[in-house]
């Protein structure tokens, strides 16, 4: 059986980097989304799911991607898979939430 | 990090100067930038599809936000001032978390003690699975590449680089933690902590001695 690019149990890697992080906002916002659609109420995605997805997207994006950030990408992925949004849907969606960090207008006078 | 390593995979498209071989992939402004667009995005097609009601995620980040290492470190101290206690959180973790009023939710907790001949240290090789609803939030070394990949195959180096020296005739076991089980390191009471109460027992037990990263050291 291939070795999939996540099972790195054993393999030789440099010093541990021992270090804590502060819990950003939107990777809160990722985790709580995540625990949502997973409840009892919704059962929309599984711990196993959210898996299949990045161990599923490549080894390349799986390796550049951030901890949340592969989470939030393999979510996404798996939600458009289960049609409950479009990849067209999702950058419409972008757009807007890109016009929201946009810099103010610069003072006139 | 090796030289051998170091020429390829800079071109990815958010522009981070990281490598697929560094221990830890962390978002640079720009990326955390759009992670939060992306999350938000995300947040506002749900909302809109009825799936997810507005207001809910903020309240679902303070539920995530409350657990924290004092939950583990009050079993510990139980288990400490209590036998029978002990054996029964030795035999069913979440079942006697319960019994003080810990909800353990997210899968079975498979409790390990340490003693004089054995140290035990919890890892996830595969991902993150980690004790969150009794520890908190994972620390970012222990979803790290370099504590996933390594933890399993040379504990003893590992520990040595968070100061802890196992003596040699010790041995070290390693849980390696998944979906359906998570762990929790049972330390070792520290000598010269006879005569401390329960709760004073728990100021001891830091998160780090529960993932058996560190012990609790004695006390003067």
């Amino acid at each position: 059986m291939t070795r999939g690019y996540h099972d790195i149990g054993g393999k030789d890697a440099g010093p541990i980097p021992i270090v804590e992080l502060p819990w950003l906002h939107w990777e809160k916002q990722v985790e709580a989304i995540r625990s949502l659609l997973g409840d009892g109420t919704r059962r929309m995605m599984s711990l196993d799911e959210l898996r299949r997805g990045f161990e599923s997207f490549g080894e390349d994006k799986y390796k550049k991607l951030s901890f949340y950030r592969r989470r939030l990408e393999a979510m996404i992925d798996i939600l458009i898979e289960k049609d409950v949004f479009t990849r067209d849907e999702l950058d419409a969606a972008m757009a807007e939430a890109r016009a929201r960090w946009a810099p103010p207008a610069a003072c006139r006078s | 990090m090796s030289d051998h390593d170091h020429a390829h995979d800079h071109d990815h498209d958010h522009g981070h100067g990281h490598d697929a071989h560094e221990p830890l992939v962390v978002e640079d402004d720009a990326g955390n930038i759009e992670g939060q667009i992306l999350v938000d995005a995300l947040q506002t097609l749900l909302v809109e599809r009825g799936l997810v009601f507005p207001g809910e995620v903020r309240r679902e980040i303070e539920r995530l936000e409350s657990p924290g290492a004092h939950l583990g470190a009050r079993l510990v101290a139980r288990a400490w001032v209590d036998d029978d206690y002990r054996r029964r959180l030795l035999a069913d973790g979440k079942s006697a978390a319960a019994e003080l009023g810990v909800g353990v939710g997210e899968a079975q907790l498979i409790v390990v003690e340490n003693d004089a001949t054995t140290h035990n240290l919890v890892c996830c090789t595969l991902c993150s699975c980690y004790p969150r609803s009794i520890l908190g939030q994972p620390p970012a070394w222990y979803i790290s590449k370099a504590y996933r990949s390594r933890a399993a195959r040379e504990p003893r180096a590992v520990l040595e680089e968070f100061g802890l020296k196992v003596p040699d005739e010790a041995r070290v076991l390693v849980h390696d933690s998944n979906a359906d089980m998570r762990y929790l390191v049972l330390p070792q009471r520290p000598a010269g902590s006879e005569a401390m109460s329960e709760d004073q027992l728990a100021g001891l037990v830091t998160r780090d001695c529960m993932i058996g990263v560190s012990v609790v050291g004695p006390v003067s």
